[in-house]
């Protein structure tokens, strides 16, 4: 029960900071690169690694991981949005845009594990 | 203006505690090689994301707030996908993680595609 608790919460928080980024970034860049999907995947892709790496466990890592992270990065929108490019004819946005997102998502997870490693 | 945030948090919990009970679900079908539970949540959440976002005028924000950017934002995840392929690959399962990165790339694709389908279908946008 604590646990769904944690998740929930966690969930919460990883949405409400998405829409945050993604107000934020509304106002400071304009172009039609979504750059608020592609931060917050990249960061959150990061600490999941980060709290993996040291078996981050229980109520903290249902918090964190399973609720914050989980719901701060999102596959759906980056997938709609990709999508999306492609029918506005944007299709070196697009490849730019996708290997971008799947390169940097598995790197940042790769430094986020060396730094809990180490 | 507080109101929106709690919009997109309330969907936000949701959405991470339905990711979670189908994680709970394929952990107790003793399916855990492959992540079979991301991959389910992913392109089910594409689908849904389509859907609604084809399905319903951009009028009605707070319901595109609730459903799309909450909720089906925090069902599906990218954090999870990658730390999971970065698992596979340092696990030495090259096949499988080459199968799973395969099939979210286009199978997200596709789901967008059926679920914007699907959306147009029938009725105006509601």
């Amino acid at each position: 029960m604590l646990m769904a608790l944690s998740v929930a919460l966690g969930g919460f928080c990883g949405a409400v900071s998405r829409f945050a980024v993604s107000g934020w970034t509304k106002d400071r860049f304009s172009t039609s690169f979504p750059v608020a999907t592609f931060i917050v995947n990249s960061i959150g892709s990061f600490l999941l690694g980060y709290f993996v790496s040291f078996g981050l466990e229980g109520n903290l890592y249902a918090f964190l991981g399973i609720g914050f992270c989980g719901a701060f990065t999102t596959f759906s929108t980056f997938k709609w949005e990709s999508n999306g490019l492609l029918k506005n004819g944007l299709s070196v946005m697009f490849y730019t845009y996708t290997i971008l997102t799947y390169t940097v998502g598995f790197i940042a997870a790769l430094l986020g594990f060396f730094l809990g490693n180490s | 203006m507080l109101g929106k945030y709690i919009i997109v948090g309330t969907g936000g919990a949701v959405g991470s505690l339905l990711r979670w009970g189908i994680s709970l679900s394929f952990i107790r079908l003793g399916m855990t090689g492959f992540p079979f539970a991301t991959l389910l949540v992913n392109l089910l959440g594409a689908f849904i994301i389509a859907f609604l976002y084809s399905k319903i005028s951009v009028k009605r924000q707070k319901v595109l707030w609730f459903f799309a950017t909450g909720l089906i934002g925090s069902f599906t995840t990218f954090s999870t996908f990658s730390v999971e392929l970065l698992e596979l690959v340092t696990g030495m399962k090259f096949m499988m993680a080459f199968t799973y990165f395969i099939i979210s790339l286009f199978g997200g694709l596709i789901f967008i595609r059926l679920g914007s389908m699907a959306g147009k279908r029938g009725t105006e946008k509601c």
